[in-house]
């Protein structure tokens, strides 16, 4: 299973990576982050193939998605 | 290409090695969404209310005329291809140029695109954009108002212009 990480300091609240996700893995959570913004979160990580569109389509580089502790 | 467009030129027809990457986002966003060298023809912005009366440059097909040896255009929406470019772009020996087309919601979006939702501008250039191979299959009616994305030019016939002054360094000192 993969980690999906998201740096809610970094997030500006866009929502790409929630679109660019063919799998639904990211949904809006309700967290606001210092500036006010609704961050994304994994809410299903078990369905993550690990294709790297949310890490690589996020402007600001706010997620990272890791092999989780257990698969190494 | 407005700003820096002189040195972009000369840059290119001297074959330096340099990599240029343009992020080209059809607006000048920061400062409050004036018109711009690519902004398209007709579009309405901060300063052109009635629409640009001007056609956009395609800085490709300049960098390409002015001797660039490595000319590439992709969209934020083409991350891997773009990775992939970048990383080819770097290795080559001589100037190479990278278009990369993204989007703007906050200024573009909202002047030109009627949308200011990025997910929305994301898919418009996916959608809008088309590979150089089956570009050549289409007609000129077909890609109007499309992009043609993919490694536009690869050469390496020009020297590149360190090599050509160590080369010449030598010769003169016999």
């Amino acid at each position: 299973m993969k980690k999906i990480i998201v740096d809610e300091e970094y997030c500006k609240g866009c929502h790409l990576c929630i679109s660019q996700c063919k799998k639904a893995v990211l949904a809006v959570s309700c967290i606001r982050n210092a500036r006010g913004y609704l961050v994304p979160q994994a809410n299903e990580p078990e369905n993550c193939t690990g294709c790297l569109q949310c890490e690589m389509i996020c402007p600001d580089m706010a997620i990272a998605v890791e092999d989780s502790a257990d698969e190494k | 290409m407005g700003i820096g467009g002189n040195h972009f030129i000369h840059a290119a027809r001297r074959n330096i090695d340099l990599t240029v990457i343009m992020l080209d986002n059809h607006i000048y966003g920061m400062t409050g969404g004036q018109v711009a060298p690519t902004t398209p023809m007709h579009a309405t912005t901060q300063t052109s209310p009635h629409g640009n009366p001007e056609p956009p440059i395609n800085a490709c097909d300049v960098a390409i005329s002015c001797g660039a040896s490595y000319v590439s255009r992709w969209t934020t929406a083409h991350p891997k291809q773009m990775r992939k470019a970048i990383k080819k772009a770097i290795n080559h020996k001589g100037f190479s140029f990278l278009h990369i087309l993204s989007q703007c919601p906050t200024q573009a979006g909202r002047y030109i695109y009627d949308t200011t939702k990025p997910e929305e501008l994301l898919n418009q250039l996916k959608r809008l954009s088309v590979t150089k191979q089956k570009a050549q299959k289409l007609s000129k009616e077909e890609l109007a108002g499309r992009t043609v994305v993919g490694n536009l030019h690869e050469s390496e016939d020009r020297p590149e212009l360190c090599e050509s002054i160590y080369a010449l360094m030598q010769a003169r000192k016999g």
